[in-house]
């Protein structure tokens, strides 16, 4: 192991951008959530708390996944500045090709599973202050894997859209293309009032949160028009949590092969393509 | 040593190579001079495996460059670009860098004070937030301290003041190694008379010739018989030459004439 994980992380963890976009930007959203567009009753009966547990877990399902989509941007960003010097770190430090690949990815990785770990706890404490009532996690351990796999398809989708621009030399879409990873994560949280229906098996991180809403609540979520859900309205088609995980696998498959194929093609952009 | 094999260099933008067809070795100390534009730290660039090379090879200590990773003490380059990883300060970065090279880092200090830039200030500062001279100054003592056999030094001098000038040439005479020096300062000739000097005009290379050989020699329009080197600039022909034809080398600013010739031409 080399210094770089530490201060990758460091770096990640420090980075005003990330952590306003990340954590301050969301942080505003889990208070409207909560204090503006929940009800305010006191939960006083079993529904009462499981209703509050459901949208606790869909507050920081969606709020969560912005809040990892908006740390990716930054990392497209990283990436891209980095891959000429990256060419010369695994050249000629002990940093090889392996290292720093990996070194990065769990440094990301666990930068992002520390903001988004904010932003959870930050719900739970809001709902405690709203309604007295500690949302129920029902598989913890679940949902920590939900987040990595969140984490690790967000990272590799910014590694992909980095190399994509250092391959092809289209390096004015930069600010353009690193923003997808929000764009797709908005459009996931759209599922809040729009039913996908079989689509969701196929956006990209769209079920991310019917994972995690399942294993925080045991509830199976539909497959969109969450807020209609919540409110108890008719029955809506369940997700199919076997296709959901698949889908999220295929896509994390679908990234870091297709960074796998482009990394092989890079050999960084030289800075003189960068001044534009 | 760095061998250059029929190098040709270019970006994606520009058709035209900015290095065409260079061919060198480079084993001990040398100086390479050459107006800006020229193609000095494209080279450089090249050869630290930071810019694509459309055609030809690089070879150091015999290894095709392509194939060398994660093999710190080999090669080391002061382009700043390369030390801004993150949105770290320069101390951070100094530290990640004598790290992954195994370098000295009580020497990097040492050399970053000699040149007036104490870790208070690195604390303080991203590599991006130093002045020029002290970015070029944070630059040099790293890849100095990184105990690379090979250095490459892209304007070492540049924005530094006469009397740190002077601290950081006492580093270079003291490094065992091989140093390649890229430069258009030629007050550098009369001072590293033991270098050997190689020219870069137009993305050509013309050398080498020893600093105290080109000390004492004249620079002729045109071919000259026996020359001890001749370059084409801007379409035409000059001699480096021993004897009574042109003018004397050792007036400097007769070569930073050629360098004008260069560039406007």
């Amino acid at each position: 192991m080399t210094l770089y994980l530490k201060l990758k992380m460091k770096d990640l963890l420090t980075n005003l951008e990330i952590l306003g976009w990340g954590i301050v930007f969301i942080e505003f959203w889990v208070l409207m959530w909560l204090f503006v567009f929940s009800k305010g009753a006191p939960a006083q009966t079993e529904w009462d708390v499981y209703v509050v547990n459901i949208n606790a877990a869909m507050a920081y399902s969606f709020l969560g996944l912005l809040s990892m989509a908006a740390v990716a941007i930054s990392l497209a960003y990283s990436i891209f500045y980095t891959s000429r010097a990256a060419r010369y770190l695994t050249k000629f430090t002990r940093a090889s090709p392996a290292t720093l690949m990996v070194e990065d990815f769990v440094a990301s990785l666990a930068a992002i599973i520390i903001i988004v770990a904010v932003i959870i706890f930050s719900v739970i404490g809001c709902t405690y202050m709203k309604w007295g009532v500690i949302p129920h996690v029902e598989n913890p351990a679940a949902v920590f894997v939900d987040l990595v796999l969140g984490g690790v398809a967000l990272y590799w989708l910014a590694y992909m859209l980095a190399l994509v621009l250092v391959v092809t030399r289209r390096t004015r879409a930069l600010s353009m293309m690193s923003f997808v990873p929000l764009i797709l994560a908005f459009i996931a949280y759209a599922q809040l009032w729009v039913d996908f229906g079989n689509l969701v098996y196929v956006i990209p991180l769209s079920t991310i949160p019917a994972l995690l809403v399942y294993h925080s609540t045991g509830a199976i979520p539909p497959t969109g028009s969450y807020l209609w859900w919540l409110g108890g309205g008719e029955l809506l088609q369940a997700v199919n949590l076997k296709l959901a995980a698949v889908s999220l696998f295929a896509w994390i498959f679908i990234f870091a092969g297709v960074s796998l194929i482009l990394l092989r093609k890079s050999r960084g952009v030289p800075i003189e393509e960068l001044r534009f | 040593m760095i061998e250059l094999i029929d190098l040709y260099v270019s970006y994606g933008w520009r058709r035209e190579p900015i290095i065409k067809g260079v061919s060198a070795r480079f084993d001990g100390l040398h100086l390479v001079l050459g107006p800006n534009g020229s193609g000095k730290t494209t080279l450089f660039r090249a050869i630290a495996g930071l810019t694509p090379i459309t055609s030809g090879k690089i070879l150091i200590d015999g290894v095709d460059i392509d194939s060398i990773y994660g093999k710190p003490g080999i090669l080391a380059i002061n382009l700043g670009e390369i030390y801004s990883l993150m949105h770290l300060n320069a101390y951070d970065h100094l530290r990640l860098f004598m790290d992954l090279t195994n370098g000295d880092m009580d020497l990097a200090l040492k050399i970053l004070e000699d040149l007036g830039v104490d870790a208070g200030l690195l604390r303080k500062r991203k590599p991006w937030e130093l002045s020029a001279g002290q970015k070029k100054a944070y630059s040099t003592a790293i890849a100095l301290a990184s105990r690379a056999k090979h250095v490459l030094l892209d304007e070492p001098f540049e924005q530094l003041d006469p009397a740190r000038k002077g601290r950081l040439l006492e580093y270079f005479k003291e490094f065992k190694g091989v140093i390649l020096l890229n430069t258009h300062e030629t007050w550098l000739l009369p001072v590293l008379r033991d270098w050997s000097t190689v020219f870069v005009f137009e993305g050509k290379l013309y050398g080498p010739i020893a600093a105290s050989e080109l000390l004492e020699a004249r620079l002729a329009v045109g071919e000259v018989d026996d020359a001890l080197l001749k370059f084409e600039v801007a379409g035409k022909t000059y001699s480096v030459v021993v004897g009574d034809v042109g003018e004397p080398l050792s007036r400097l600013t007769t070569l930073d004439k050629v360098y004008e010739l260069a560039v406007s031409g």
